[in-house]
């Protein structure tokens, strides 16, 4: 049987979104998404927008939160994240503890 | 059908209340939801966690759900025949049917989907998965399977989870968080709506040797004494194979020199680059001629590495 091989493709930063097509793909309303621009945690329409968007969408209905709630969850995971790839950094300058 | 014991997955007793529910379900959501939760296995577990709470918060699909009794998991059972029209298929087989997306068609069509009725065509639903490579693989670009069950509208308003084996090629270039697409494998798109995506986040193994911070790689290069102290030339792995680096004599422990374009390949173009971090190790016994000539050079030497902690020293420059 002959396997089909996907070419996985890296996805495009430079893509830019309409806010119909976020909410679409996330299955927040245009006010959720707007909300969520003026919290701050979504700033450009991209790709990473698209991924906020949908974490936001899955963190609202999996814990029942506010759309309030889930933005300022999104700002302390986005503040996590950034914390995580420096302390990774870090980490890989110092030895490992032996 | 397989049976899945629904009270078990959140660790409740099966004459539960409503309450004791909704607590179970937060409490282990906060533990294994994968969008906060750094558990290893989190995803599976939260998957089971809140499979198992969208049934029993939902009282109609919580009777459903009781009118099957208690069985072992994974024991095949049947449904109820007041469980609605037996699916098509060889002698109306409930192999392969999920009990979740059994439940969810049954409570009153809710869960549904969008696709049942009507003739607005939607996207098909966009998916995401992790998985994590090695160094090796990043590096060099790799295939991999992934088996997946997506869902799929039958038309009748019921939801089968079709299993699908993909191979993939990673392509040179990725590293810790690089999220990657596979248009169109995700959902099926609904009265010709598009398919959907499928979203793979990848995450790098721990390496033996290499400690990655985006495309760029530390390692730590053990070195003799005398090695750092006169200069050397010595032999360094690198993912793309080893490479002979010149030590600059006077290199200090702790040290980082520089191999440029020797770490992990970028997606468009160029490598990271990797670090180099000199450590100095002693032999753990040493022979009497090297015991000599360490006394001979402790003699002989006047250098005084502690002097910096000299309570005088800040004001001597």
């Amino acid at each position: 049987m002959k396997i089909e091989v996907t070419e996985l493709s890296w996805v495009d930063e430079q893509l830019q979104y309409s806010l119909e097509e976020l909410a679409e793909r996330s299955h927040l309303s245009r006010a959720e998404l707007e909300l969520l621009i003026d919290s701050g945690a979504i700033s450009t329409l991209d790709a990473r927008a698209l991924e906020v968007a949908r974490i936001a969408a899955r963190l609202r209905v999996d814990f029942e939160i506010d759309l309030h709630g889930v933005a300022l969850a999104m700002t302390l995971l986005r503040r996590i994240e950034r914390l995580e790839v420096e302390l990774s950094g870090l980490r890989a300058r110092l030895p490992p503890p032996s | 059908m397989k049976f899945k014991d629904y009270y078990a997955s959140l660790g409740l007793a099966r004459g539960a209340s409503d309450a004791d529910i909704k607590k179970a379900y937060r409490k282990l959501a906060h533990k294994y939801h994968p969008d906060v939760s750094k558990e290893t296995g989190a995803e599976i577990k939260f998957k089971e966690v809140a499979e198992a709470y969208q049934t029993l918060k939902d009282p109609e699909k919580r009777a459903a759900y009781d009118q099957l009794g208690a069985h072992a998991p994974g024991e095949e059972i049947r449904p109820p025949p007041n469980w609605g029209p037996e699916p098509a298929g060889p002698e109306g087989s409930f192999e392969g049917i999920d009990l979740a997306d059994l439940l969810a068609s049954l409570a009153g069509g809710r869960a549904r989907g969008r696709g049942a009725g009507g003739r607005r065509s939607y996207r098909g639903e966009d998916y995401e998965l992790r998985t994590a490579i090695t160094i090796e693989q990043a590096y060099h670009g790799t295939l991999m399977d992934l088996n997946i069950g997506l869902p799929e509208h039958d038309g009748e308003g019921r939801v089968t989870r079709v299993p699908k084996s993909l191979k993939v090629r990673v392509p040179k270039g990725a590293t810790d968080g690089q999220r990657m697409r596979l248009a169109g494998k995700g959902g099926r798109g609904v009265n010709g709506g598009p398919d959907g995506d499928l979203y793979l986040t990848i995450s790098l193994l721990p390496h033996r040797l290499y400690r990655p911070d985006g495309h760029d790689l530390y390692l730590d290069l053990p070195l003799a004494p005398w090695e750092t102290a006169l200069g050397t030339s010595v032999e360094v792995p690198t993912p793309g194979g080893p490479v002979q680096m010149r030590i600059p004599a006077g290199t200090a422990a702790g040290q980082t020199l520089r191999l440029a374009g020797r770490g992990l390949p970028r997606p468009k173009e160029g490598n990271g680059d990797l670090y180099v971090i000199a450590k100095i190790v002693m032999p753990k016994t040493t022979t009497e001629r090297e015991g000599e000539l360490l006394k001979e050079l402790a003699a002989a030497s006047n250098f005084s590495p502690r002097s910096g902690l000299n309570p005088e020293a800040d004001h001597e420059n």
